[in-house]
């Protein structure tokens, strides 16, 4: 089967793919688009900024003068320092970021977080904790949670916007499946197809969707969803990716400290072979990696080494999120943290700068082989 | 002509001429990318339109990135994604035996192709995979993008992409053995 999917690119070029592209009526199409927009951009900007100047400056007067506006939209209301309930401006929630840029998950975002972040109670074959991610949408911003399962595990998406957008998005969706009910959850209108497993919900600011459960799971789930958290204002950092290209374990300058014969010094890795070594550069970190099949069950272990001119903290801080404490042992001089998530074994220790990580599934090594990988590592 | 009006044409003329690259470069890669999800051609013209006109439009921030290929497949698979979650695809496209929908009195170029030869079947099994394998498969086999890319791109861990690869694998080899046991 391998050999015959090497061929794939060949086989749907020449097939399935063949003739398609991206047509010059499409390109014609792209072009109009953004030539309306630019031509049209300055009459508009201007009308716009000249309305919005005379009606501003009428609504400002009105309501400071007779007190009648209530904000419509993301108001957050806070308290003062005199605990009184005040409103604030509706919330720019995306500020000066563009769309579809990833956010670092930070306690701000969790904070305002409506969804249940643990539901193995409901569910008790999947992971303990999700792994979480964050972008940008429209005006506000969507955040990700997946919980990993035998076969299938569980998908929940929270998008907060502004309340136009989500009425929009409300207003133009297309039914989930034909077996699509209507459902009420905590009095919100809620959309539940049993053939696909997916709920969407929405509040006046939030648009939920949850994936991958049964009915009655996926309704204690629903029910578990906290839909009149308000939405504060909060901080979104966008989450520089650190790009790096591949490399020669040659061209790296810092020293690599991963033994690339660890399956001769691994007891559990002995019977591996032609491990799979693959390198990754810029100008101020590198990662090194190999990865072994594993003996068990041929899925891969890898045994990583992350150097950092910056250290690695943000990436234990994501490691002590999306997974659990399991042990804390210190062989060798060395403090190992290992990690479960309840099918993934993530384990580390942090030499200077470098960070040494073990990552698998569970059933994959036995936690003893991970302590003595990491262990085996020599560090000077 | 005012040194700001020069600058703005300067600039708006980069901005065009990068996109008029970013089309070539990527258009037909892009389509065949929206594709592997969504199986239609006309939905997937009109999200790769999209994706260049969000690129446009955010054009001081996409020209600086370093990687920009693998931020442009992300965000063409989050439309093609967000395109699936609509019913009339899901129903219309996804829903229905693809193959079977082909209906026009021509074969088409999937048609012509999808005589059965091993090949044919094939690619008519890996577009049968759920999506989650079907994309690996696309983006490992196709594209050839590493487990560590696909990892970064679909922000999946790289052992579940290990994962997805070998069950893919397997349910390929299911459906080709079904497949010939039954021609046989």
């Amino acid at each position: 089967m391998k050999d015959k999917l090497d061929d794939v690119r060949t086989i749907l070029e020449d097939g399935v793919y063949k003739g398609y592209k991206f047509t010059e009526e499409s390109k014609r199409k792209v072009r109009n688009s953004i030539k309306k927009k630019n031509t049209t951009w300055f009459p508009n900007f201007l009308t716009i900024a000249v309305a919005c100047g005379f009606v501003g400056y009428g609504f400002f007067f009105v309501t400071q003068e007779l007190g009648l506006f209530e904000k419509e939209s993301l108001q957050a209301s806070v308290e003062n320092k005199n605990n009184e309930p005040t409103t604030v401006e509706p919330l720019d929630l995306n500020g000066d970021l563009s769309e579809d840029l990833p956010l670092i998950v930070n306690d701000d975002l969790l904070e305002n977080l409506s969804l249940p972040i643990e539901i193995q109670n409901v569910i008790p074959t999947i992971s303990s904790k999700p792994q979480i991610y964050a972008r940008t949408v429209s005006d506000g911003y969507q955040i990700s949670l997946t919980f990993y399962g035998d076969e299938f595990g569980v998908n929940m998406i929270e998008n907060v916007d502004l309340p136009k957008n989500i009425e929009e998005y409300k207003s133009t969706r297309n039914k989930i499946w034909a077996d699509e009910e209507n459902l009420l959850i905590n009095g919100h209108d809620a959309y539940y197809s049993v053939n696909q497993k997916e709920m969407h919900i929405f509040t006046k600011e939030k648009y939920f969707i949850l994936h991958g459960a049964e009915e009655e799971q996926l309704l204690q789930i629903a029910n578990m969803v906290d839909t009149e958290k308000p939405v504060q204002k909060i901080n979104l950092v966008k989450y520089e990716e650190v790009m790096m290209g591949s490399a020669e374990l040659s061209e790296i300058q810092q020293p690599i400290l991963l033994p690339l014969d660890l399956n001769e010094k691994v007891e559990f890795l002995k019977d591996t072979k032609s491990p799979v070594i693959t390198a990754r550069k810029n100008d101020t970190a590198f990662e090194a990696m190999i990865g072994y099949s594993s003996p068990i069950d041929t899925l891969d272990i890898f045994v990583t080494q992350q150097y950092s001119q910056n250290g690695n903290q943000h990436i234990i801080q994501q490691i002590q999120r999306d997974y659990t404490l399991e042990k804390e042992v210190e062989i060798n001089n060395r403090k190992i943290f290992l990690y479960s998530n309840g099918f993934h074994h993530k384990a580390y220790f942090t030499h200077q700068n470098n960070l040494f990580t073990v990552d698998s599934v569970i059933s994959s090594i036995p936690i003893e082989s991970i302590e003595e990988i990491l262990a085996a590592i020599e560090i000077k | 002509m005012e040194l700001t009006d020069m600058k703005n044409e300067i600039y708006s003329d980069s901005q065009e001429i990068w996109l008029e690259e970013m089309m070539t470069e990527y258009g037909d890669k892009m389509i065949r990318v929206a594709y592997s999800y969504i199986k239609d051609w006309g939905i997937s013209q009109e999200i790769v339109q999209e994706v260049f006109i969000t690129c446009y439009k955010n054009y001081s921030h996409y020209s600086k990135v370093e990687n920009f290929k693998a931020m442009i497949y992300k965000i063409t698979i989050n439309r093609s994604k967000d395109v699936l979650r609509s019913h009339f695809v899901k129903k219309v496209i996804v829903g229905t035996n693809f193959f079977a929908s082909q209906k026009s009195p021509e074969l088409s170029p999937e048609g012509l192709f999808l005589k059965n030869d091993e090949k044919a079947l094939i690619a008519k099994s890996i577009l049968s995979l759920p999506l989650k394998y079907r994309e690996t498969i696309h983006l490992f086999y196709y594209e050839n993008f590493s487990i560590t890319e696909i990892s970064e791109m679909l922000r999946v861990n790289q052992n579940t992409i290990k994962s997805r690869l070998k069950r893919s694998r397997e349910m390929l080899g299911h459906i080709l053995e079904g497949s010939e046991t039954y021609e046989r």
